[in-house]
């Protein structure tokens, strides 16, 4: 183990001051007694006793999450499908294009997907008469559009770096391309899958702006919630949920990081 | 890898059957502001009627615009601002006529603000004038005080004369965000406490708010119409030009840490602001909007939205149902017909002209915000 010096201890302290004060801080006022967010005037548990009877506010968030599931679902199918086909060793007509654009909505404005998707979505309503509405579905293809390229480029980058021996000599033994995939490639994908289904699902929960073009009766989700609350002055509520939010993302990742320690461990006899 | 897949697909599945089971009752989409309507209001609806009630919220007029000229929002109950919004909506055909049969409660709608909406261009047949408040000064007494002792804080003369705003500056001042809610005021105060000239539109007078902006522009903290009550409450700011239920909100909070908020309407330049309520287009369940418009009509659920939110409720039978701490502030809730008459509104655009002006406004508004004072021809 090497031992840190002053200088680098201080830095460490910063950089961790930096990032967590204000999470730290939202969480100690969580549980004052006081109707303003951010003051302290004692102990109370009466926000979370709140929270829990503020039907809105968990409705939002049941929104949120459903919206996150299915579209961290979608973003990682068509991203591993797009991952696979784009470093594929065979060439196809229009490879390199689709190379080139797949990360464009990764660069463009968040503003533009959701007005573009909005005024699709109307066309093809005018059309078809389909969607008849906006709502959690159209909020879901759009979070699906924006997060593939993300969902795409973590996958892309373990397809890269894997040998590409095992795939051919596979070939060789007569696989078909078919269960090479399911077989070889999605095995030692699978982590990437996974870190990227939880990046898609995290950039779908804090989307403001392409839910707000698109979504419809029934589909407010938690951040429209808490910034329209804004306008009325933030309730302590907030505080209390985001509370609940950091304790269980943080069980999840405690729990999620021992179970791949463990199965390393396992695989590799380490 | 299999078994997690199976969890998965279960989950996602149970969630979708849940999302259906949704859709089949009968119910309403209500799309409005946060913190207006309190849940209970909507549960006893619920209960009254048996229909589910779908109320999704949103932060400023223009996401709700949007909603609504993307055809087909689905929505069956919204509530725009009367000015410049709803004004303009109206004349591009995007609410549907109200069947006043149906709503037989609309006879509790009447007195000054339904007279104010009428004489401005409202049309009672397609929006009912529900909601309204005014825009006047939020300051915080004990700092206003020690600056001013001898004053009473009766006009904008505190915000809009250099002398006095520079006193006050570090303190902190806040401005609306929007031109509409500034520029009446400025005009009024322009021209010595007439509004002779409040409804003219033209560049010159443009052009004279940029000159008198231009010295009092470096006083001004923030532009903001929605952080009011946190502003004042935290210290930020000392005095803000704001809504009266925001002010209301402030009131509440302040004493809480200790902080006299008052508010107060300037004499000859309260602003009035109206949000009506109206059926869109193509609204999917018409004969329930019917029903919750009906009862939104009603004193007494009039009056709780008052005693939760702070807005007032433009039904006159409501007021003697609400509490004394709001009844209690003439300010904040007026009663008087001398003061509601002298309330002006902005004005809406009847033609192109007019929104040619509008857009100028706009631009020289984002202009003074960001500190530039650049004339605008009048050929423009």
């Amino acid at each position: 183990m090497i031992k840190l010096s002053k200088t680098a201890i201080s830095i460490l302290i910063f950089g961790y001051a930096f990032l967590f004060t204000p999470i730290l801080f939202l969480i100690v006022t969580a549980f004052s007694a006081s109707e303003i967010p951010g003051i302290w005037t004692g102990f109370s548990l009466k926000w979370f006793e709140a929270l829990f009877e503020d039907s809105d506010l968990l409705h939002a968030a049941i929104t949120s999450l459903e919206i996150a599931c299915f579209s961290a679902t979608g973003a990682v199918v068509l991203g591993v499908l797009a991952a696979a086909s784009t470093t594929n060793t065979g060439k196809f007509f229009g490879k390199r294009f689709l190379n080139a654009t797949i990360v464009i909505p990764i660069v463009m404005p968040e503003i533009i997907i959701g007005f573009s998707l909005l005024m699709l979505f109307m066309a093809i309503e005018n059309i078809f008469g389909f969607p008849k509405e906006r709502g959690i579905m159209t909020v879901t293809i759009g979070h699906i559009m924006a997060t593939m390229a993300y969902v795409h480029m973590t996958v892309r980058s373990r397809l890269l770096s894997f040998d590409q021996a095992v795939e051919e000599s596979a070939l060789d033994l007569g696989a078909s391309p078919f269960s090479v995939f399911f077989k070889i490639k999605l095995p030692i994908i699978s982590s990437s899958i996974v870190s990227g289904w939880l990046l898609a699902f995290t950039l779908s929960l804090d989307d403001l702006v392409i839910a707000t073009f698109l979504s419809g009766p029934g589909s407010t989700t938690l951040p429209i919630l808490i910034f329209s609350n804004v306008r009325v002055g933030v309730s302590p509520i907030i505080n209390a949920f985001a509370t609940i939010f950091v304790a269980v993302v943080s069980i999840c990742l405690i729990v999620a990081s021992y179970l791949t320690k463990s199965k390393k461990r396992k695989t590799f006899g380490f | 890898m299999n078994k997690g897949a199976v969890i998965i697909i279960t989950i996602l599945l149970c969630l979708f059957t849940l999302n259906f089971e949704k859709l089949s009752r009968p119910r309403i989409n209500v799309y409005g502001w946060y913190g207006i309507i309190s849940r209970e209001i909507l549960k006893d609806f619920e209960k009254e009627t048996g229909i589910e009630v779908v109320y999704d919220v949103y932060d400023n007029n223009d996401s709700l615009e949007a909603k609504l000229l993307a055809t087909n929002s689905g929505y069956d109950i919204v509530f725009p601002s009367f000015i410049p919004y709803a004004a303009r909506q109206l004349s591009m055909g995007v609410y549907q006529k109200i069947d006043m049969d149906f709503v037989p409660n609309i006879k509790n709608v009447s007195g000054d603000i339904t007279n104010k909406y009428t004489e401005n261009g409202g049309d009672l047949n397609y929006l009912i004038p529900l909601f309204w408040g005014t825009i006047g000064i939020a300051y915080d007494e004990n700092v206003l005080s020690q600056i001013f002792p001898d004053e009473k804080i009766i006009s904008y003369d505190v915000l809009f004369n250099p002398e006095k705003i520079k006193q006050l500056a570090k303190f902190g001042i806040s401005f609306p965000e929007e031109y509409i809610d500034i520029f009446p005021q400025t005009n009024i105060y322009l021209n010595h406490g007439s509004s002779e000239k409040l409804h003219l539109k033209s560049i010159k007078l443009l052009n004279s708010y940029i000159d008198h902006f231009k010295h009092i522009r470096t006083y001004i903290k923030k532009f903001s119409s929605n952080t009011m009550i946190n502003d004042l409450i935290s210290g930020e700011v000392c005095i803000a030009i704001g809504c009266s239920d925001n002010a209301l909100r402030a009131k509440r909070s302040g004493k809480f840490v200790n902080k006299n908020i008052k508010y107060v309407i300037p004499e000859n330049s309260g602003m009035l602001w109206i949000d009506c309520v109206g059926i869109p287009q193509k609204a999917p369940h018409k004969k329930n909007a019917y029903k919750f418009l009906n009862y939104l009509l009603r004193p007494d659920v009039a009056a709780k939205i008052t005693n939760y939110s702070g807005i007032l409720v433009n039904i006159p039978d409501s007021v003697k149902l609400i509490d004394k701490e709001i009844t209690d502030d003439d300010q904040i809730c007026p009663t008087d017909s001398k003061i509601l008459s002298s309330l002006i509104m902005g004005t809406p655009s009847k033609n192109m002209k007019d929104s040619n002006y509008d857009k100028m406004a706009t631009r020289v508004w984002s202009q003074i915000r960001m500190d530039s004072f650049k004339h605008i021809k009048e050929a423009e």
